[in-house]
């Protein structure tokens, strides 16, 4: 079942490549209630988010972005609606599916790096490639061409507690996008750097953007965050407020 | 190739994810490692011990019965007439060949006052060759090479078996002194044997004669002790039925594996307690890997959050934590192997003596290495470390993605799961109450430890839902006393209610474990000492020297009787003699009392209540009285008819009543001595219970029975007071291996402290550094992990005593009983309890001492910069 889905995927990136439309993001009347809570964390959402697209979400803490990026990343679940991506209902996803489906389509950021302390700063960005089940050769040579293109290639042995603020989260990055994902999901990618290496982020996001075409969603309270975006969504209270294209 | 990508690329991941944790948690990881490593050691050496004393009374068996394959065997006493053999003729028509022997224990003296018990071994040496299953080394040749029985039949010569001969350094000419029965006996030795064939019984210290010198030795003059019959195979079963048609019914005819059988059966209770003791180590070790691998599940959650995100399957995560828990239990079973072995030798020493004084007279020196015993004690170490890894593994399949970005959920979720949890418990212990009331299977009481283990867990369930209403008590409590500092403690250990349920509960298994323990060996410790008090009421007890060396058929001469009564001071001699025989497969004592001795001096206790008096009185031919173990072994009780082999035949003996007794487990009938004396056509008497007239005192008394018999006779006489002594260092040195292995199981329960204590401080980092910067001193935080050791001390303590005291039921009123069947009066050794209270709150706080050092030296401006 789920191979059949990211075939179709797949064949559906085949047959619409180059039209700009590939694994387009529908949401339709979406709300999220966590359990134990009165109100909804996201409230009656329609969105539209085509492919290729840098979308930021916009708004202050407890909005509901990290809801929003958590259910197109299908780590939860919405109580109503219907989320489609490229025209598949993540719903009808089962678990085992919806891990494949993130495994080969999707790549995440988070504010607080997430590295496996564990792994070194290269162990970490081969792992989404060693998970798929590449040739070991092949993960050589997409993750070093990757390391030196960020410019960590001389830190690849380093552990994350090793690394500073910035280079964390740049590995993170590389992790996000190694496996060339077509969606990345960014929560909040500046919110625990200085500004130095919070730019150093976004130009490296929007870099990513404009090379590979990959869809970029993320998450940030911050406007000069989101001016490198090619759309901003303002959100309040679960809903949205204001989608404007940026300048 | 794909598949061999996917295997390199898991084996990568176990490394990464797995490995570099352990290594970097080395303290938890060693914690963890020790753990397993001493439940499995306990376990293996016990083991060890258990299967080299029964392999070397199968391998004597086996040795000494040689080729033969039927055995007549006296179902009664120690020998049989040999007279017997005049009518087995007809067997060599059969195509069967058949040679008597004799074995028994002797003592033999090795200088200085010191003897030991070894085997003797009468063989007929003319006998067919086929019987000849032993060799005598040439001692020309350094005892290599066999010879032909050159000088056995030198007067008094013996054989000497190699182990005996290398000890004492004995050879060819050499003199040995022998005691037996109450006799010095001086023999030479003739040669020595190899290790192989029959020489190597006995672990090679046996003495093997001819038979007319053996029946000399032994005072068995026309008697053997066994017939060995090499039948033709196909003919064994024809044989045995003709021979038990024409034999009397005081023998037995029986392929030498009955033997092995029969003796597996008595030790099995014995056996199978001490691997379920042993086992509670183990069990407390699956508490502390439960406690380990929930740890490091919510510890690392996040992390499992993020493999999940990047594609990792639930699947995966949990194969990932199983293996982390088989990598714990292969290394600490490796390890538990190695030290297993190590202790292996102490357990044999702890339990031989048991075995010896109970079941079978066999040296138990080294054990031996079996393979498969090994090969157990590892899987089992494996297969209850991964067991106890599966509910964290499970938790570990079930972490969201979403988790990711959040963190401590578990403890919520145990919050969550309190209320299920306790009636989980109340399920348990239904189960635990409903199989204590049901009966023994097979002779073990398996419904009586399965009631315990049931019990356990349900204390083990209940623990969050007790821990959530007591620590705000004792925060409550403790704040005006000890500060702030106790209130961030309890604070804390509620929030982490999950893994503070785990370790209080380890901590209150293995100390329930022990209190149980303490409390059944003190009640039964008790109970012998009032059982001695009452019952041993002679003023001196004489027993043959040799019986004092080991030698357990070891008897006075009848009229040693007289001679006693004639020392002066002496008022009254109570003579008991007794012989082992075979009831319903099994083998029990048949005992032979003065009773109108029994009703004017002693005072044995009926299970009935009636008096000794009045049941010592009505104790004439036909009727007997049988002990408690007896009584429950084979489900026979007053009132009832039971059958028993004597010399002359069957006999059907009437149950007058059942007296309490704490001998052994294998059970006494005891008959009125002229009764026995007839029936058993046995005059010897095993000891004596003197009673010293009214103003002699019973040391100068025995001072007089020295002077006047010891010229005769080789005896011992203890005062009543020695006796008791004795009984008490025999019942100690009994118990001794469980003390150990309680020891054990509590230092397991303590590790799992620790490890909690690490886990909890390494979680509270980020705590203890806000609580620097708002303030509060090294020595603060120092205090509160130590408060957060004692707390946790105090509730394992509390709740471990309660626990015991429920198990302690068990122990004396379910499993005791179905295994031994012996009564114990509940009494609880209060300055025991006290003792283990103050040892373990002093562990436990000890055990946090490192943690608090680590949490008072945490860097507050580190640990908040990194979050």
């Amino acid at each position: 079942m789920t191979e059949r889905i990211l075939e179709n995927l797949a064949d559906e990136r085949g047959n619409r490549e180059g039209d700009g439309c590939l694994l387009d993001i529908v949401l339709k009347q979406v709300s999220k209630r966590y359990t134990g809570r009165h109100l909804d964390a996201v409230k009656e959402l329609d969105l539209e988010i085509r492919q290729g697209s840098f979308v930021a979400l916009l708004g202050p803490s407890g909005c509901g972005k990290s809801t929003l990026l958590n259910l197109l990343g299908g780590i939860d679940r919405p109580t109503e609606g219907v989320i489609e991506v490229g025209g598949l209902s993540l719903q009808s996803m089962g678990d085992d599916q919806l891990t494949e489906f993130r495994l080969k389509k999707l790549g995440f950021i988070f504010q607080f790096f997430n590295l496996l302390p564990t792994f070194t700063l290269e162990e970490n960005v081969r792992l989404p490639l060693e998970i798929a089940g590449h040739d070991r050769a092949f993960v050589d040579s997409e993750v070093t061409e990757l390391l030196d293109k960020i410019g960590l290639g001389e830190r690849r042995g380093y552990l994350p507690a090793q690394l500073s603020g910035g280079e964390m989260q740049r590995t993170a990055v590389a992790r996000a996008i190694v496996h060339k994902p077509a969606i990345v999901l960014a929560d909040e990618p500046t919110g625990n750097l200085d500004s130095e290496n919070g730019e150093k982020v976004l130009a490296l996001l929007s870099e990513i953007h404009a090379e590979s075409g990959i869809t970029i969603i993320m998450a940030t309270h911050s406007n000069e965050a989101a001016a490198c975006a090619e759309r901003s969504i303002r959100m309040r209270d679960g809903r949205i407020v204001s989608d404007e294209r940026n300048a | 190739m794909r598949e061999f990508d996917h295997f390199l690329g898991a084996l990568s991941l176990f490394r990464k994810f797995v490995l570099r944790d352990c290594l970097h948690n080395y303290v938890r990881t060693v914690i963890t490692i020790c753990g397993i490593t001493l439940g499995v050691s306990v376990f293996l050496a016990i083991g060890l011990a258990n299967k080299t004393a029964l392999s070397s009374f199968h391998d004597t068996v086996d040795r000494v019965a040689g080729k033969a394959n039927l055995e007549i065997r006296p179902l009664t006493g120690r020998s049989f007439d040999q007279s017997i053999l005049t009518g087995l003729t007809w067997l060599e028509m059969a195509g069967a060949v058949y040679t008597p022997i004799i074995t028994d224990d002797v003592v033999m003296s090795v200088g200085d006052d010191k003897s030991e018990p070894i085997q003797l071994l009468a063989v007929d040496y003319f006998a067919d060759d086929a019987f000849k299953g032993y060799e005598v080394a040439d001692s020309d040749s350094s005892g290599e090479s066999p010879t032909s029985l050159n000088g056995v039949f030198k007067h008094l010569g013996v054989l000497v078996g190699h182990a005996l001969a290398s000890e004492h350094k004995l050879s060819e000419g050499d003199k040995i002194e022998l005691a037996v029965d109450d006799r010095r006996f001086e023999v030479q030795v003739s040669g020595v044997l190899t290790d192989k064939g029959t020489g190597a019984a006995y672990g090679g210290r046996l003495l093997i004669c001819d038979l007319s010198l053996g029946q000399e030795i032994l005072d068995l003059p026309g008697q053997v002790s066994q017939v060995e019959i090499i039948s033709p195979p196909q003919k064994i079963e024809l044989l045995q039925e003709k021979l038990k048609s024409e034999l009397p019914v005081s023998v037995t005819v029986e392929p030498a594996s009955t033997r092995t059988s029969q003796i597996e059966k008595m030790t099995r209770s014995f056996e199978y307690n001490l691997y379920a003791l042993s086992f509670i180590a183990l069990l407390v070790g699956m508490f502390l890997i439960y406690n380990t691998m929930a740890i490091t599940v919510i510890r690392r959650r996040p992390e499992l959050g993020t493999l999940r995100i990047l594609g990792l399957s639930s699947r995966n995560i949990l194969s990932l934590i199983l293996a982390e828990a088989i990598l714990f239990g292969a290394v600490g079973s490796l390890l538990g192997l190695f030290c297993g072995v190590l202790i292996a030798d102490w357990a044999l020493q702890a339990v031989a003596m048991t075995y010896q004084r109970l079941y079978f007279s066999l040296p138990l020196d080294s054990v031996r290495l079996e393979p498969v015993i090994l090969l157990v004690a590892f899987l089992t170490g494996v297969g209850l470390t991964t067991v106890a890894a599966v509910p964290a593994a499970l938790e570990a399949a079930a972490v969201s993605p979403a988790e990711a970005t959040r963190k401590m959920s578990i403890e919520l979720n145990i919050d969550r799961w309190t209320l299920p949890f306790a009636m989980v418990a109340f399920v348990f212990f239904g189960l635990s109450a409903y199989s204590s009331t049901l009966p023994a299977l097979a002779n073990f009481p398996f419904f009586g430890y399965f009631s315990a283990l049931t019990c356990v867990f349900g204390v083990a369930f209940l623990m969050p839902a007790l821990l959530k209403r007591m620590l705000p008590v004792l925060g409550r409590i403790l704040y005006p006393l000890m500060g702030l500092e106790s209130r961030l403690a309890v604070s804390s250990l509620g929030r982490t209610l999950g893994r503070s349920s785990v370790a209080v509960a380890t901590l209150s298994i293995g100390i329930a474990m022990l209190i149980s323990l303490a409390i059944m060996i003190g009640s039964f410790r008790e109970t012998v000492i009032d059982w001695a008090r009452q019952t041993l009421v002679a003023d001196l007890w004489m027993r043959p020297a040799s019986s004092d060396g080991g030698s357990k058929n070891a008897r006075f001469s009848a009229h040693m009787e007289s001679r006693l009564a004639a020392v002066t001071g002496v008022e009254a001699v109570e003579p008991w003699t007794e012989s082992d025989f075979e009831y319903a497969g099994m083998k029990a004592t048949l005992g032979g009392a003065r009773f109108d001795l029994v009703e004017k001096y002693s005072n044995l206790n009926y299970l009935s209540g009636r008096s000794n008096r009045e049941v010592a009185s009505s104790i004439r031919g036909k009727s007997c009285i049988v002990s408690e173990s007896f009584s429950i072994k084979h489900g026979v009780q007053a009132g009832d008819t039971i059958e028993v082999p004597f010399k002359t035949g069957l006999m059907p003996l009437y149950i007058q009543d059942v007296y309490y007794d704490y001998v052994n487990d294998t059970g006494f009938v005891v008959v009125n001595r002229d009764f026995y004396r007839k029936n058993m056509k046995d005059d010897g008497i095993n000891s004596f219970a003197i009673f010293v007239k009214k103003g002699y005192e019973p040391v100068s008394v025995r001072k007089r029975i020295f002077s006047e018999l010891s010229g005769q006779s080789r005896f011992v006489v203890r005062t009543t007071g020695e006796l008791r002594e004795r009984i008490l260092e025999i019942f100690d040195q009994t118990f001794a291996v469980t003390y150990a292995l309680h020891a054990i199981s509590i230092v397991v329960a303590i590790l799992s402290v620790m490890n909690a204590l690490f886990a909890l401080t390494e979680e509270s980092r980020r705590e203890f550094g806000i609580l620097k910067y708002i303030g509060l001193p090294a020595k603060g935080i120092k205090k509160m992990v130590l408060t957060e050791a004692g707390v946790l001390g105090l509730y394992g303590c509390v709740f471990g005593i309660m626990l015991g005291f429920v198990l302690s039921l068990l122990l004396i009123y379910v499993i005791n009983k179905q295994s031994f069947g012996w009564t114990i009066r509940f009494t609880v050794p209060f300055d025991f309890i006290a003792q283990t209270f103050v040892i373990i709150m002093f562990t436990s706080i000890a055990s946090g001492l490192i943690p608090a050092r680590l949490a008072s030296a945490t860097q507050a401006p580190e640990v908040v910069r990194s979050e």
